[in-house]
């Protein structure tokens, strides 16, 4: 095999092998806080859960619990933000509820001891035979067969780029370990509170009812 | 000359120096389109953040059209009835049977700053019965306005169709709609 073929990645996903955990590169310098978004109805603030997600689903045996690097990429990998950037450009309406409706947190994350994969990082994908970056950003369910992978081998979570903005988001399993490593959450505003977030929003033309 | 005398673009609110508007005028001149001051204002946000002493006027340009907004979406929605009309197609006794189905949540409802009363959108309505995935929906989005923008707004997944479009051609779809819902607030 030349070179050029660990180097290049032609976007195309492939399936998971049986991964062994003693071979897998982990991510290094994992950064500390992150921000979560969640529904003022929600139970709790960070719940980990197995609704169907880029790496979490009712079939799979764990349960996830995502987080954003930034407060505008927790809101676009929410559940509003997913709906608005699959609207026509026109239809983009939303209410001020919606928006008090949404409550930011940030958290303490303790890395050490924690096995996450970061997909952005190519040493990594090779270590478990991902040939393309693909495997972690395009159909969820090849994503979700990665995550389960993954956590079959050991992973507590995946560290990837967000899809829906410029951040980095993490996946986090469900785990002993996992939450022993998380933090208290800190409410810091609801999203209309937020005045980058609606400086974003009125840049790509949502509208406000 | 002034500034203002030349332009025709609508006057700003709020704007006491008239700098504002020798934007508006400068914006004019060049014929740019939504998306170039979109792709503008994106580079200055790089220098200028937005902080928390913008959030009102942020609040109030993404408010800006709100009332054109709300027609489209009623005019989708198929227009509005009120108390009274309601009670009469759904066969109630007075207007108050209509208001306690939409404090339990049966029924979606609208109103306006500058109206009295609420209102019931067309839409939910199949002959004198409301449909049966409206109180459904609202467990899950009960903002009436909403759960109006979330049933009307039009979907890249759904080849362009709304929720409401593809419910009121295949009524079997319901349970996909309430799967998005519980997405929406998820």
């Amino acid at each position: 095999m030349s070179v050029s073929a660990f180097v290049d990645d032609e976007g195309v996903p492939n399936t998971p092998c049986v991964l062994d955990s003693n071979c897998i590169v982990w991510g290094q310098l994992i950064s500390q806080k992150w921000w979560h978004n969640a529904h003022e109805k929600a139970s709790q603030p960070l719940a980990f859960s197995n609704a169907a997600g880029r790496f979490s689903d009712p079939g799979l045996p764990f349960k996830t619990l995502y987080f954003g690097s930034d407060s505008i990429t927790c809101f676009r990998e929410s559940g509003l933000g997913r709906n608005l950037n699959e609207r026509f450009l026109s239809d983009r309406t939303i209410t001020v509820d919606d928006l008090r409706g949404r409550i930011e947190y940030t958290v303490s994350l303790t890395p050490s001891g924690l096995r996450l994969l970061n997909a952005d990082d190519s040493a990594a994908r090779r270590s478990i035979g991902a040939h393309s970056i693909a495997c972690f950003q395009a159909n969820h369910v090849l994503s979700r067969q990665w995550a389960e992978a993954l956590f079959s081998a050991g992973a507590h979570g995946i560290l990837y780029s967000s899809a829906r903005s410029d951040g980095a988001c993490l996946a986090l399993f469900e785990s002993t370990a996992s939450r022993e490593a998380l933090g208290r959450p800190v409410q810091v505003r609801c999203c209309y509170d937020n005045a980058p977030l609606l400086a974003s929003l009125f840049r790509e033309r949502v509208k406000l009812i | 000359m002034r500034a203002e005398a030349k332009i025709d673009e609508p006057q700003l609110v709020e704007d006491p120096k008239q700098d504002k508007q020798v934007i508006f005028q400068l914006l004019s001149k060049f014929n740019l389109s939504a998306g170039d001051v979109a792709q503008i204002f994106a580079t200055y946000l790089v220098k200028h953040p937005a902080v928390e002493e913008d959030l009102d006027r942020l609040r109030s340009a993404l408010r800006c059209g709100a009332t054109e907004e709300q027609a489209r979406i009623l005019a989708d929605a198929g227009g509005l009835l009120t108390s009274e009309e309601v009670a009469e197609l759904l066969g109630y006794r007075g207007r108050q049977t209509p208001n306690n189905k939409k404090r339990n949540g049966e029924l979606l409802v609208v109103s306006f700053p500058n109206r009295r009363g609420d209102f019931f959108p067309r839409c939910q309505f199949e002959g004198s019965h409301v449909r049966a995935w409206i109180p459904e929906l609202l467990k899950r989005i009960p903002n009436g306005w909403s759960a109006l923008a979330f049933l009307t707004a039009r979907y890249e997944d759904l080849d362009g169709q709304s929720w409401l479009g593809v419910l009121l051609a295949d009524s079997a779809r319901v349970g996909e709609l309430l799967v998005a819902a519980d997405a929406y607030v998820s």
